[in-house]
């Protein structure tokens, strides 16, 4: 249902490219490819590889508060349609890490509280459009010169636990680890994207694209305002570990990557 | 005794012949002509390194820094202010009158080490102005308006040997009187035609109506007259288009001296429709006397949309003479009304009420207004008028200068782009117009435009100052009728068709291009001197940026204006194909993509 969803907005955005009249493009060539890389600082939490903060230690409790510098590859597409308008299609993928509690059931006693404090290695697939807006005042003709982007993308999340430890605040483990590795972990939101870059020409074929973006995610701010009061875990019982994590995992990457910083190399195809 | 009076005889005899054949036969229009002078084609840039390079061989050493920097700054200014001038097509080469100006001068005791040094010579400058100037490099510029004016060629000797040399003697009689009366003829008839090109329509009819009295059948002068009118008329619709007063066209009546002023008077007091025609008739007239002109033509159809835009029919006009006034004065007469004799004061009311109509006009039109060819002309600019009327109604985009979004292709195979340009001014210095860069960019721009026009589905030719050589008469010739065509029409109104007063020497270069279409196009750069906090940051961030060029993109915030505007010559249309105020400078390659814009709107695809 998310990718017809996704298919719709997709085709909204690419509808403009039947309108066009004569659009000069860069000396002629109107479609590139791009590929490139985004930096950006990962706010709060560790991960795999120093991926978003310190690395992750078992014996002590995760460290919030830290900054990390984590990075993303991407390869797009852009297509001129107008003299100072643009729509272009992306991919990219990324890798982060998350610490969160998985409430586990006790089959001793009901007040017996088992939880894993877990680090979930996440894989995150990106796939979205973006209109881009050449700004004419600055003398931008697309797709060269200054622009700005609006557009969307969809990211898929699959998490893999890769550490986890066992606390039984009585003293009696009864937790079965297959009970935490059996969590499922799959997830994905929409994020807005709202970026500034400035394509350079170096050759008649080669377009250099620095910038920065901006994303918003869509999911995460709705669930935050949902469950922004209740953020301890203690709270919700035993049965909502999906909550917890899909919490979590939405204040985690609403802080991680929020402002990138992007480099592009783009190649004029024709 | 008999010996005296026999030359003087002769004298007289060779007079009257000489007068006869004046008013048999008009002066002809000069131009330039033969090679151009290298020194026209040079650029600037390699005068200015010549000059500087004499200056440091001879004298360098004996000025102190100060003297040298300002000796720099005038050399560069000098040898660009004078180029321009050279370059403009208002200086003539190889004339008539230069030729013997310079004839003139080398009369005058001039010194061989001042002729070896700065090889004195004259220039005849096309403008009305009355003045003459010399300058460093050694040329001599006399204006066309001075030769017109001085009376005797001792005159004309004592201005030149001001010029040269400052001499006190008086040289009176040097070539001969008569070839000076000749040269003077020649200037005068000119000048007319100079004004006309330059805008000053009401000092280009007195001048004519001069002319006239000793040439009273040239066609010429009354073409010339029509033409005035009409541009008149043109100049007042541009500044109702766009809504100035009219009366701020004569602004300086004022402060104007002599007859013309009274011309421009009538210009000022004349109402939109009563101007309309008067050029009207003047130039329908001159359109059948030579049917041929196409030129009168248009204009005459320009201005029968004028007049349709004034008038809803021709019923107002009469086609029986004006019947014959009785030119006594009246008697002054007791006005009584109700039986009582108005008060001084009642009067003065009741003759202000009462609108003097001058019904002048409405006889304009009497010996033609049941032709039909007149009728047609004017039915045919009513359903422009009423058809430009609805579509103002429905949009209010003005349709010549409208440009869109996404281009449209105008199919068109061939254009020649005329004297591109690129001036580079810096606001926050004494001399703002940095030469030496514009001439570089300049030349990378004319560069962009060979190299762009390759890529493009379009045949361009570049017609240019810095593609010319000494033998490019024709082009040079060109390029200066181009220039004053694209002056005349962006002071034209922007909607329907305008003839410019050059119209049938456009058309024949239109010819000998293979197309009606000319580009003018040209980048502007205005470097302020505005900090951007940004680009501070930066600095403080990466000092190194303060000691690159960085630095200047830190001071100077340009701001770059660039246009092309492509005109179909033969009949004025005109489209605007770049009018963009840029926030910034251009690079190469951004000019490239602009310019690959332009001809890819024009060319077909």
């Amino acid at each position: 249902m998310k990718i017809s969803k996704f298919g719709a907005l997709l085709i909204l955005l690419f509808l403009s490219l039947g309108i066009n009249a004569q659009v000069p493009g860069f000396l002629g060539k109107k479609l590139s490819i791009n590929l490139g890389g985004a930096f950006y600082p990962a706010f709060e939490g560790p991960s795999k590889g120093n991926k978003g903060g310190v690395d992750f230690v078992l014996d002590e409790n995760p460290q919030r508060n830290t900054i990390g510098l984590n990075y993303a590859l991407e390869i797009s597409a852009d297509y001129t349609t107008g003299r100072y308008g643009s729509v272009g299609i992306f991919y990219n993928q990324y890798q982060t890490g998350l610490t969160t509690r998985l409430h586990l059931p006790s089959d001793v006693s009901i007040f017996v509280v088992n939880h894993a404090e877990t680090f979930h290695l996440i894989n995150a697939k990106t796939i979205g459009a973006v209109f881009n807006r050449f700004r004419s005042k600055q003398g931008a003709l697309a797709p060269i010169g200054r622009f700005t982007s609006y557009g969307f993308e969809r990211v898929s999340l699959t998490g893999e636990i890769t550490d986890f430890i066992l606390i039984n605040q009585k003293g009696i483990s009864t937790v079965n680890p297959a009970d935490v590795q059996n969590f499922e972990q799959e997830h994905s939101f929409f994020n807005f994207i709202f970026r500034y870059m400035i394509s350079i020409p170096l050759t008649e074929k080669i377009l250099i694209k620095p910038g920065g973006s901006l994303r918003l995610p869509f999911n995460a701010l709705i669930q935050l305002a949902e469950y922004g009061e209740k953020t301890s875990h203690e709270d919700w019982g035993f049965n909502n570990n999906q909550a917890h994590f899909d919490v979590d995992l939405e204040r985690r990457i609403l802080l991680h990557g929020l402002v990138r910083f992007e480099l592009n190399l783009a190649y004029l195809l024709f | 005794m008999i010996n005296n009076f026999i030359k003087l005889l002769s004298l007289l005899f060779f007079s009257i012949g000489f007068t006869l054949c004046c008013s048999a036969q008009s002066p002809k229009i000069i131009s330039s002509q033969g090679t151009i002078p290298q020194e026209f084609l040079t650029p600037s840039s390699i005068k200015y390194k010549q000059t500087i390079e004499e200056y440091e061989r001879n004298q360098r050493n004996k000025d102190d820094f100060k003297t040298k920097k300002g000796k720099e700054e005038f050399y560069l200014a000098s040898n660009f202010n004078i180029d321009d001038l050279l370059q403009s097509g208002y200086a003539l080469f190889n004339d008539e009158l230069g030729k013997y100006a310079n004839e003139v001068m080398n009369q005058l005791p001039i010194s061989d080490e001042l002729k070896k040094r700065k090889n004195p010579r004259i220039y005849i400058v096309n403008s009305n102005d009355v003045n003459a100037f010399a300058t460093d490099q050694g040329i001599i510029f006399v204006t066309l308006g001075l030769l017109a004016n001085v009376e005797t060629e001792a005159q004309l000797a004592f201005i030149l040997a001001h010029e040269i040399s400052h001499i006190e003697e008086d040289h009176g009689f040097l070539l001969g009187e008569d070839r000076f009366k000749e040269i003077q003829k020649i200037a005068r008839y000119q000048l007319p035609f100079l004004c006309l090109d330059n805008g000053d329509n009401g000092r280009a009819i007195y001048n004519a109506y001069i002319l006239l009295k000793k040439y009273p059948d040239d066609q010429a002068l009354k073409k010339l007259i029509a033409k005035a009118l009409y541009m008149e008329v043109k100049r007042q619709r541009t500044a109702d288009e766009n809504s100035e007063s009219r009366l701020s066209l004569y602004n300086h009546v004022n402060k104007m001296e002599g007859a013309i002023q009274r011309v421009e008077y009538i210009f000022k007091k004349m109402k939109a429709r009563e101007l309309t025609v008067l050029a009207l008739k003047r130039n329908y007239e001159a359109w059948l006397d030579d049917p041929e002109d196409e030129q009168l033509n248009m204009a005459v159809h320009s201005l029968m949309v004028d007049l349709a835009t004034h008038y809803d029919n021709l019923d107002k006009f009469s086609n029986k003479p004006r019947p014959k006034v009785d030119d006594s004065k009246p008697e002054l007469k007791e006005e009584i009304e109700d039986g009582k004799e108005l008060t001084r004061e009642e009067k003065i009311k009741k003759a202000n009420s009462n609108e003097v109509v001058d019904d002048s006009r409405l006889f304009a039109f009497v010996d033609y207004l049941d032709d039909e060819d007149f009728q047609n002309r004017f039915n045919k600019a009513k359903e422009i008028v009423t058809a430009r009327e609805e579509d103002e109604g429905k949009s209010r985009r003005n349709n010549t200068y409208y440009m869109v979004n996404n281009s449209v292709s105008l199919d068109i195979d061939k254009i020649v782009v005329v004297n591109p340009e690129y001036v580079k001014l810096k606001s926050n210095k004494d001399r703002s117009v940095q030469y030496i860069q514009s001439e570089e960019k300049q030349a990378e721009f004319r560069n962009e435009i060979v190299e762009v026009s390759k890529m493009s589905n379009l045949d361009v030719k570049l017609l240019g100052l810095g593609e010319l050589s000494g033998t490019d008469l024709e082009s040079f010739n060109n390029l200066n009728e181009l220039d004053t065509y694209f002056q005349q029409q962006l002071e034209l109104p922007s909607q329907g068709l305008h003839p410019s007063t050059n119209q049938t020497k456009i058309n024949d270069i239109a010819e000998s291009y293979g197309t009606d279409y000319f580009l003018w196009t040209g980048l502007i750069s205005v470097g302020r001197n505005k900090i951007k906090p940004l680009a501070v940051g930066l600095g403080v961030v990466f000092p190194p940026a303060f000691a690159s060029r960085i630095f200047d993109k830190v001071v100077y915030n340009d701001d770059t204006f660039f246009y092309a505007i492509l005109f179909d010559v033969k009949n004025g249309k005109r489209r605007a194909l770049k009018l963009d105020f840029i926030d910034g400078s251009l690079t190469n390659p951004f000019m490239k993509a602009h310019l690959y814009d332009v001809f890819n709107q024009i060319s077909s695809n």
